[in-house]
């Protein structure tokens, strides 16, 4: 499959998202829980909000749950697990996608 | 790879101008108010206990939403630099100040003398704080409707001040601002007089439907119909009472309550009226103006004098449904965006260019141009 360089690792900080954009049109949100990376379609499926700013807390809505692995939509709080995409509420999956670590490299698996 | 901005900062929302028309000045804390409360009663207490206790209904919303969340979901602004920040965070051109913190639960308060007080002492505040045209800020004062004389002479005195444009009053089975008939009369005609919009919000949210279902346990029931409720029992009993006959110039503003309950109301009360309108001469207000008969069908009133903020919008997911129900509501001429800002509730700009019922025209009139129109603003 494709692969795209989108970083180094001391971009993606803890607890926190960072929209990437693949092939100019697929946006897609990173985040860093507990040193892993996930990345998810970055958007929320109730308004079509972007999922990134999950870990901001600007946004008291939003949230990233490590014990869950999940997060918490910044904009009004749909949840989203970041190792599936899965959402209890509306039992449907976000596109969730790879992410590798080549020493301090970062690649998103597509 | 390319980074991309967040999505209220897209090029094209910032390409259009964008008037948010319910942005909510959050006021939680007395010590804001107090240089302006004239009440030496109410500033005792301000100063001993705070702002007062308003009457709430046994939702928790940390419940429903498992976060902690609520009125400052996404920010706060009480002075006219912090209204700026979020202006420049959002792409908005020009915002609409709307009460917000005490300022929104004042018909939940016990007494008239302190939600009188705290009316015009935010109001002042609003004047001398927050309000700078300049800078595409505009305001509605709080009518201070618990007593018309009150409200009269503060109607008087604030349609005088730059950047004020409409009074706020609210959709709220406690506090419904038409429903005392004539009574109220003088200060319908004050902002008819005064081309000055009546802009209601919702305040309380439930108690219309916790009556009707002592088992409702959701907090989804509450939030989706109360708010659209009290709207249209608000809207539907100004227009039955023949409010619109007697002040022709009066514009109203219904704030948070949606919009596609508009067409029903509508299209019913046409149904309705020309099977039982033999009433409406009883009523206190036509029969005081020797009328037996409305003179427009009621969906008339509503195209003529009402105007509804988007949010929150909820669409159907559906183009050709979505495009439909913009007609049906007289999008083009009566729709008009907002934020919420910055509560938990929050709707962004961006459903304006993702919806495909939406084009050129309606879009630029739904972002600014109506709300331009209805409250004279000069971006």
């Amino acid at each position: 499959m494709p692969e795209h360089h989108i970083g180094t690792i001391d971009e993606f900080t803890e607890g926190e998202g960072v929209r990437v954009t693949l092939d100019s049109n697929l946006d897609v949100a990173v985040f860093n829980v507990d040193g892993e990376l996930y990345a998810i379609l970055d958007n929320c499926l109730h308004m079509n909000y972007p999922l990134h700013e999950a870990g901001s807390t600007s946004r008291q809505p939003g949230g990233v749950n490590e014990k869950t692995c999940s997060i918490k939509c910044p904009w009004h709080g749909l949840e989203w697990s970041l190792e599936d995409g899965y959402n209890a509420t509306l039992n449907k999956n976000l596109p969730t996608f790879d992410v590798e670590t080549r020493g301090t490299e970062v690649y998103l698996i597509r | 790879m390319a980074r991309a901005q967040p999505r209220q900062q897209d090029e094209r929302v910032e390409d259009l101008t964008i008037v948010d028309t319910d942005f909510h000045i959050g006021i939680h804390d007395a010590e804001l108010l107090m240089p302006y409360v004239d009440s030496d009663v109410l500033a005792d207490k301000l100063d001993r206990w705070g702002l007062p206790q308003y009457a709430k209904t046994g939702w928790t919303l940390s419940y429903a939403q498992d976060i902690e969340s609520g009125t400052t979901a996404h920010g706060h602004a009480s002075t006219t630099g912090e209204v700026v920040d979020a202006m420049a965070e959002f792409s908005f051109d020009g915002v609409l100040a709307t009460p917000g913190g005490v300022g929104l639960f004042l018909p939940r308060i016990r007494w008239s003398l302190v939600k009188i007080e705290l009316a015009k002492a935010y109001n002042r505040y609003l004047i001398e704080n927050v309000v700078d045209p300049d800078q595409g800020i505009y305001g509605v004062f709080i009518l201070p409707e618990w007593n018309v004389d009150d409200a009269v002479e503060e109607i008087q005195t604030m349609s005088s001040k730059r950047g004020i444009v409409g009074a706020a009053s609210f959709v709220d089975p406690w506090n419904h601002t038409a429903g005392t008939g004539v009574a109220r009369d003088p200060i319908f005609r004050e902002l008819a007089d005064r081309d000055l919009p009546l802009v209601l919000h919702q305040s309380g949210k439930e108690d219309a439907l916790m009556s009707r279902n002592v088992s409702r346990e959701s907090r989804v029931e509450s939030t989706s119909l109360a708010f659209p409720f009290n709207a249209m029992s608000d809207m539907t009993n100004m227009i039955m009472t023949g409010l619109f006959d007697k002040f022709p110039d009066l514009e109203v503003l219904i704030q948070e309550c949606g919009m596609n309950w508009v067409p029903f109301v509508a299209n019913r009360l046409d149904d309705q009226l020309q099977r039982y309108s033999y009433d409406v001469m009883l009523g206190d207000r036509k029969h005081r103006m020797g009328e037996k008969h409305l003179r427009n069908l009621p969906s008339e009133y509503v195209r003529d004098h009402f105007y509804f903020s988007t949010q929150p919008v909820a669409l159907p997911k559906s183009p050709k449904h979505s495009e439909s129900m913009l007609e049906m509501c007289n999008a083009n001429e009566s729709v008009i965006f907002s934020s919420d800002f910055p509560h938990g509730t929050i709707d962004v700009a961006d459903w304006l260019f993702d919806n495909p019922g939406v084009n050129d025209d309606l879009r630029r009139n739904i972002a600014a141009d109506t709300a331009i129109e209805l409250f004279d603003i000069d971006l």
